[in-house]
């Protein structure tokens, strides 16, 4: 038995098994199939052992194989028709960026109580990938910015701006769900200014 | 600090990002004492809370576990 290599095998083994949840729930939210999740973190496991060598011991393991997972999911997984059927970014643009979306309710409390682990996870697979994988990654997965401009190879000025944006969609859509509920409060649906725009 | 200003900036701060020491000493003071500003980061408060307790609620499948420990196993 190699011993080195059973060394190398063991350390990548401790690292990576704490980050496994975190790695699935990112995969499934970026396919947004069960079973390309799996593939996915599958490739990605297989691809950072073979560039564990590279991996500088006592830096963020964690964003080192969430930007293997990122790029894996990018190259292979991510189909340009995927595009097609989404918002572009353009328009986007045109929101107003620094409006709050729920400014003037009164129910808040009732909005949330009417949204469901369901209805985000939906949420967030609606959302363009630009947007999708900023709010994941920091919103969910708890990466800072800087963080997360490295793990997507944009400017953190992007990452900020996808991130206000992400977040004024999430409101929008879940807003929008909220209100078409049965069990939702009419009030929110009359007040919900989603719904007027 | 102006309503807008605290608004604009108040995602920075629910994330601990950006902003000096300062502006989040300047935006607490202002949330002390602007109802309607302070009514606001409540509830974005709130909600991006339960937006990631919602998200890191998930079970890792018995499936994943089993393909990992192969790939384990061939490494
Ligand atoms: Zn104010």
């Amino acid at each position: 038995m190699n011993t080195v290599k059973e060394n190398k095998k063991t350390t990548f083994q401790e690292l990576l098994m704490p980050e496994l949840g975190a790695l699935f729930r990112t995969a499934l939210r970026m396919t947004r199939k069960r079973e390309d999740a799996e593939d996915l973190v599958q490739e990605t496991i297989v691809k950072s052992f073979a560039a564990f060598e590279r991996f500088e011991r006592g830096t963020n393991f964690r964003a080192w194989i969430f930007k293997i997972l990122t790029n894996t999911f990018i190259n292979n997984y991510y189909r340009v028709r995927e595009r097609d059927k989404l918002p572009s970014l353009d328009e986007m643009e045109d929101e107003n960026a620094f409006q709050p979306v729920f400014e003037g309710i009164t129910p808040e409390e009732a909005l949330l109580n009417t949204l469901t682990r369901e209805d985000i996870t939906q949420a967030i697979e609606a959302l363009p990938l630009e947007f999708r994988a900023v709010v994941i990654l920091t919103l969910v997965e708890g990466f800072a910015y800087k963080e997360t401009s490295e793990i997507l190879d944009i400017p953190i000025g992007t990452v900020m701006s996808r991130l206000h944006r992400g977040r004024k969609l999430l409101q929008k859509m879940l807003c929008e769900y909220s209100s078409n509920k049965k069990t939702a409060a009419r009030e929110i649906h009359e007040e919900c200014p989603a719904r007027k725009s | 600090m102006s309503c807008q200003e605290v608004i604009n900036k108040l995602y920075f701060y629910l994330d601990g990002e950006v902003l000096t020491p300062q502006e989040r000493r300047e935006i607490e003071e202002h949330l002390d004492q602007c109802l309607k500003c302070n009514k606001y980061y409540q509830f974005e408060e709130k909600f991006w809370s339960f937006f990631r307790t919602s998200s890191l609620d998930f079970p890792l499948p018995e499936s994943l576990m089993n393909r990992v420990e192969t790939v384990f196993t061939n490494l």
